[in-house]
């Protein structure tokens, strides 16, 4: 089951045609549950607990089953699996249900590498990259080596190291606009960061993320393509239709 | 100290603007931030090292007043004198009016934070005693009558010139330049203090329950003057200083310093078990110690900011909050920066005044990634900003006074966001009529000046247009193509 | 100020306990018991003097890196013109030294004669008494060096360890602006580890001292901007003698 996320199904439908595509082609039957809207997290990392839990429950609702549940989000795996269970830690049907479907969720390329096992996955793409470490996908998730792995097997990418790859690019959410000042002073770092490389492309795993730094390398007259990972494995994979 | 966490906003826009700041708070990155993450690659066992820590913090809090009961009842043993402050001001008062009975005319201090909450050098100064700052950074700052900007470094935000012209009027107006003279002029000025000062006053690293030891570790030597020139010795500690055994000081020291500068050790570790003996050639005749709640019952009485009490102190999750890099320590507005400080502040001063402190985080991690002793620090933010909001989470409700910051408008944008949430054609019909609404001002899918709450957002960032098709309305066909790839033989790779 | 029964009181409550010992965690080494640390001790000082080559080897490097200044001694003997040689070498003409017993094997005080060193030894002279401290600290701060020995040394970060007690002070080794230090071969542990387990003993044996110091350099800082400079308000330099 795709979790496709809020953010990416109005704001970056692209990058889950890519997903849906990436997975596709690596055997897996992808089925996107159309009741889906979001997992909550915007209202629990603003304190509004009591809205987010609704939400949240309905996301329970939605994804009740034995599926997996791949999402292209590393913020959004994590509201699930890490952040459930102290949603609903009031509750004790809910949390063990929100327990069982945290058990269920995977990122994107924790799925491809950890569950498909595959890292190879016979790409090839031509230019230069720098690979951003979102924050909740490598803290929260702990992911950072499959990434890492996927990105390597693709054949004539020429991935640079980008400085200060670990530190936050500023985006956090609500964060973003609440406190946009310090975001912008976070972003811009990051972006220096970015452009020092000199690549080409910039690519990270989470849509939130994604839409900030492109938004200020726009901003910053900077041309910079930045891709998530889903799409850049998707241009890797794909076979021209004859 | 007064709380100014209310400036929190004006304070860090000043700071993001100034270059000198944003210079010296790089070094965190380069400096302190990259010193941890050595020291934690190449020490034997670090991960285990960190879970044991926090293991033996946890049950200490769990168990504190045993401990703090084991603790007094040793330093006593050991010829110390033991008080308990519940609040700031009476630790303070405490410490006056030692000072005074005994004739105290200087008191040499050592780097003690919890001194910082009591504003005890303005409590000297009015009560006619002379306090004298002796860590380089402290003296600094107390010259430029500042608050403290990292917990470890305090004057981290001073170029070499304003340290030049704090230091001058001290040695007759002689100013000198470069970083290593300072550091002489600053030894000259301050070695006669060291030898006619009555009283040394001195914080705690660790407090040890077992044998009544205070722990005090430094680079500079001045904690070592302070408990072994002056007569009386002096110790202010918050009460979540204990540790249960003279044996698990090893691994708090690791883990301490490792953290705190990336040093294996620090220069000195002094280790006091009450004032000296008889036969001793020198030493404080006297050692008293005390012990201050000042708020940190109220971390203690949530479970779910308990473990706020964990903290030993090292400075490590502000040289890695990308935030605090950014907005300096000032910008917290009392005695604690960073990320233990955007919650112990509004948990110990009260949410009201510093209610922008947990809004003030990314929520990215690196704070508990670098703790010693794996605090969940940004677990503790979230909890602080659902009873900013909300009043009360969980079961407990310690802020009487916690209320919406933001006032009614935001709750209702939260209602209206939960309703849009709700059924998957609201939540696509709300994407499309923004969409519709803001096509007039976007060009080629982009917004330059976003609508009301989001227009932060574009101060810096061009803001997209919510794409023209939903990924939902795709599905289908992304399927169908999909499926008729793989039957012409799949993709390129796969 | 608070009475002390009621602050442990409110503690209590908040934590929802009773008034009563809890069981140990196994993660603190107060869940160790007195026998076995006694022969954890033993094991300790085994250790100590079975690997005493190669610790104290281990100490010289890591001292060095610590920016203390090695020397390496044979003999007493040795050790004794290698303090005069620092004293030399540091331009010390007076010193005050400890009167830790290493300095009953070092001939120490003949070697810093023979150079015209002015030596004050610790403990002569009535110092326990309040007008022999007032004499001793202005001798600390004003004489060129300060002499001691060390009760250990911990080869994992190049430190050592003095307790102050009779005939050895805590000023000597601070006020001074050289320090120079007698290590001998055998007091070197693997790291601080071994040494709390050594001072636990001491706890329970009820011979814990008043103080310990543990120095592991010259003193140093870096307040102003973030540079680290040596010599502050401890010795500028610190020096090492290895003696075996």
């Amino acid at each position: 089951m795709l979790f496709v996320t809020c953010l990416v199904d109005q704001m970056a439908p692209q990058v889950g045609e890519s997903v849906v595509r990436v997975l596709e082609r690596l055997g897996v039957e992808v089925s996107f549950p159309r009741s889906q809207t979001c997992c909550g997290q915007p209202a629990f990392n603003s304190g509004y607990r009591a809205d987010a839990r609704p939400v949240a429950k309905r996301f329970l609702d939605v994804f009740e089953g034995d599926d997996l549940i791949v999402t292209p989000s590393g913020s959004c795996a994590a509201m699930v699996r890490n952040f459930y269970p102290e949603l609903f830690h009031d509750d004790p049907k809910l949390l063990a249900r929100a327990r069982r479907t945290g058990e269920r969720v995977w990122e994107f390329s924790e799925f491809i590498v950890d569950v498909l096992g595959r890292s190879d996955l016979g790409g090839r793409l031509e230019g230069s990259a720098t690979y951003h470490k979102c924050c909740h996908l490598l803290r929260e998730l702990g992911v950072d080596r499959q990434p890492e792995a996927l990105l390597k097997g693709v054949k004539g990418l020429e991935l640079r190291s980008l400085s200060r790859a670990e530190v936050c690019c500023g985006f956090g959410g609500t964060f973003s606009v609440k406190m946009a000042d310090i975001s912008t002073a976070m972003m811009n770092e990051k972006l220096d960061s970015v452009q020092a490389t000199g690549a080409r492309m910039l690519i990270a795993g989470d849509a939130g993320c994604i839409m900030h730094m492109q938004g200020g390398l726009r901003r910053r007259g900077q041309d910079t393509e930045v891709v998530h990972i889903a799409q850049l494995l998707d241009r890797a994979t794909v076979r021209p239709t004859p | 100290m007064e709380v100014k966490s209310g400036e929190f906003r004006k304070v860090a826009a000043a700071t993001m603007t100034d270059p000198r700041l944003q210079e010296a708070l790089d070094g965190v990155y380069t400096g302190f931030y990259k010193g941890r993450i050595v020291q934690a690659l190449t020490t034997d066992r670090w991960e285990e090292q960190r879970e044991q820590g926090r293991a033996i913090k946890a049950h200490v809090i769990e168990n504190l007043d045993y401990y703090l009961g084991m603790f007094t009842e040793n330093v006593e043993k050991n010829g110390g004198h033991v008080y308990f402050a519940a609040n700031a001001a009476e630790a303070a008062r405490y410490v006056v009016d030692l000072a005074k009975s005994r004739g105290v005319k200087t008191v040499i201090k050592s780097k003690s934070m919890v001194s910082e909450e009591m504003g005890l050098n303005n409590v000297l100064e009015a009560a006619g005693v002379e306090p004298v700052e002796t860590d380089l950074g402290e003296y600094i700052i107390q010259l430029a009558r500042e608050a403290p900007y990292h917990i470890i470094a305090p004057a981290i935000h001073k170029s070499k010139e304003q340290v030049a012209d704090l230091l001058a009027p001290q040695s007759g107006g002689q100013k000198v330049e470069e970083i290593a003279a300072l550091t002489r002029q600053a030894r000259e000025q301050l070695r006669p203090v060291f030898q006619r000062a009555d009283m040394g006053v001195t914080g705690v690293n660790f407090a040890v329950a077992e044998s009544g030891s205070v722990v005090i570790v430094t680079n500079e030597g001045n904690g070592r003057m302070a408990t072994s020139a002056p007569r009386i010795h002096m110790a202010c500690m918050g009460m979540e200083k204990v540790i249960p055994s003279v044996r698990d000081l090893a691994l708090f020291l690791r883990i301490l310093i490792r953290s705190a500068t990336g040093q294996r050790i620090s220069n000195y570790v002094s280790m006091i078990n009450g004032p000296r003996r008889p036969d001793e050639h020198d030493g404080p005749d006297e050692f008293h110690l005390v012990i201050v709640d000042n708020g940190r019952l109220r971390l203690l009485a949530d479970p779910a900011l308990r473990e706020a009490l964990y903290c030993i102190r090292c400075g490590a999750c502000m040289n890695a909050c990308p935030v605090y890099r950014k907005v300096g320590g000032h910008s917290y507005g009392w005695v604690y920066p960073g990320p233990i400080g955007a919650v112990v502040t509004p948990a110990m001063t009260g949410l009201k005044q510093a209610k922008d402190l947990p809004f003030a985080s990314s929520l990215c991690g690196a704070c508990r990634e670098a703790c010693p002793v794996k605090i969940d620090l940004p677990r503790m933010l979230l909890e602080l900003r659902s009873q900013a909001v909300e009043g009360t989470a969980g079961n407990i409700k310690h802020q009487p006074e916690a209320r919406n910051p933001e006032g009614p408008a935001e709750r209702l944008v939260w209602r209206a966001w939960r309703f849009g949430m709700g059924g998957r054609m609201r939540f696509d019909l709300g994407a499309r009529l923004a969409r519709v609404a803001l096509l007039p001002v976007a060009r080629r899918g982009w917004l330059k000046k976003a609508p009301g709450p989001a227009s932060g957002w574009t101060t810096s960032r061009d803001f997209p247009l919510p794409a023209a098709r939903s990924f939902r309305s795709r599905f289908k066909r992304v399927k169908r193509a999909a499926a008729r790839e793989r039957t012409m033989g799949g993709g390129h790779g796969a | 100020m608070t009475d002390r029964g009621a602050f442990l009181r409110a503690v209590r409550v908040v934590l929802d306990r009773r008034d009563e010992a809890p069981s140990v965690a196994p993660e603190t080494g107060l869940s160790v018991g007195r026998d076995e640390l006694l022969a954890e001790a033993e094991r300790v000082r085994a250790e100590a003097a079975r690997r005493a080559g190669p610790l104290l080897d281990a100490l010289a490097e890591s001292a060095a890196k610590n920016a203390w200044k090695v020397v390496r001694a044979r003999t007493n003997e040795d050790a004794a013109e290698a303090v005069a040689a620092a004293c030399r070498s540091a331009g010390a003409k007076s010193v005050v030294r400890s009167d830790h017993n290493v300095f009953t094997r070092s001939p120490v005080d003949r070697a810093l004669a023979a150079t015209g060193v002015q030596v004050t030894v610790l403990g002569r002279g009535g110092t326990a008494s309040d007008a022999g401290r007032g004499r001793l600290k202005a001798e600390a701060f004003a004489v060129d060096a300060g002499i001691t020995g060390a009760d250990y040394a911990i080869a994992e970060t190049g430190t050592i360890a003095l307790h102050p007690r009779a005939g050895l002070s805590r000023l000597v080794s601070l006020a001074p602006p050289v320090h120079i230090a007698v290590v001998e071969r055998g007091s070197v542990l693997p790291s601080l580890d071994e040494l709390f387990v050594l001072e636990r003993e001491s706890l329970l044996r009820g011979e814990l001292p008043s103080y310990m110091n543990l120095i592991s350099g010259p003193s140093r800082t870096g307040d102003i901007e973030a540079t680290i400079v040596q010599g502050i308000h401890g010795p500028l330099e610190t020096h090492l003698v290895l003696v075996g």
